[in-house]
């Protein structure tokens, strides 16, 4: 579970440099979240006691 | 529920495995306000605070739920949002789906037929005071519902290599919001008491709120065809 969260962080940070031509001509803004959304959270706190947990 | 200029409240209910100081509890449901910001090619930012009941989000020093990262939206229609919060005192990733409402809103007869569902977490074990074992856990199932209430789940569970499989009955319950009760009625099932929320009448996702079970399902309507 660790690992799949960090891998996240990796595919967010590297910037597609060289891809550009490649993005659709699609542009978003807040407009693009609105309604109702369920929601899973998984993962970890490091706290003085460190359970993953679940929150939805 | 997100507003489409930036900001989103909602009601979040969380288990933690342990008790959470600023909540008191490890097993709660709080509120949940924050903001978001979109930029053009799909990227972004949140804020996400879950707020401790009775305590406003302000005074709630040290709240491990005062959550804030990145996110990116995918899916045909913008209908997935995911989000990694960014904090040096988590790892934490969310997903989130665009609610399919019925017109009228969810009811129990949404959940009327087979679900497959799969499950995938960590069982923990209290072995005395701090020490606590945790073994990884994964689910398969079928929940048949007969949109009245009651449910019949059939199950395969893999804890840390031994394999369990079980069948247990229990209620289930849907609100017009989408959000899901379940309790099973048998003697001390793997998943006893549930929490969870419908995306469309084809999905929804549960998570137990019993101590120490700290495990997510997902859970899609089966479909037959008849020739």
């Amino acid at each position: 579970m660790r690992k799949a969260a960090l891998f996240l962080v990796i595919a967010l940070s590297i910037a597609p440099a060289g891809l550009a031509d490649a993005h659709s001509n699609k542009s978003f803004s807040d407009e693009n979240i609105k309604g109702s959304y369920g929601l899973l959270s998984q993962g970890t706190l490091f706290l003085a006691t460190t359970p993953p947990f679940r929150f939805l | 529920m997100a507003d489409g200029k930036g900001h989103e409240q909602g009601k979040a209910t969380v288990n933690a495995g342990a008790t959470v100081p600023a909540f008191g509890s490890s097993v709660f449901t709080t509120s949940l306000a924050g903001t978001y910001d979109v930029d053009p090619d799909g990227t972004g930012d949140f804020t996400a605070t879950l707020t401790p009941p009775g305590i406003s989000a302000a005074s709630a020093a040290s709240n491990p739920f005062d959550l804030g990262g990145a996110l990116v939206i995918d899916q045909k229609d913008d209908r997935e949002v995911r989000l990694l919060s960014i904090g040096s005192n988590r790892v934490l990733l969310t997903g989130t789906k665009r609610q399919r409402t019925p017109k009228g809103g969810f009811s129990n007869a949404n959940l009327r037929g087979d679900w497959g569902f799969s499950c995938q977490g960590t069982l923990i074990t209290l072995a005395g005071d701090p020490t606590a074992v945790e073994s990884p856990l994964a689910v398969v199932g079928l929940i048949t519902a007969d949109g009245k209430g009651d449910f019949l789940a059939k199950v395969t569970a893999n804890v840390a290599g031994a394999i369990l499989q079980s069948s247990f009955s229990g209620n289930i319950k849907v609100a017009k919001n989408g959000f899901i009760t379940a309790a099973a009625t048998s003697a001390d099932p793997l998943l006893a008491h549930l929490r969870g929320v419908m995306d469309s009448t084809n999905e929804f996702e549960l998570i137990p709120i019993d101590p120490g079970k700290i495990i997510s399902c997902t859970a899609n309507k089966q479909e037959h065809k008849t020739d």
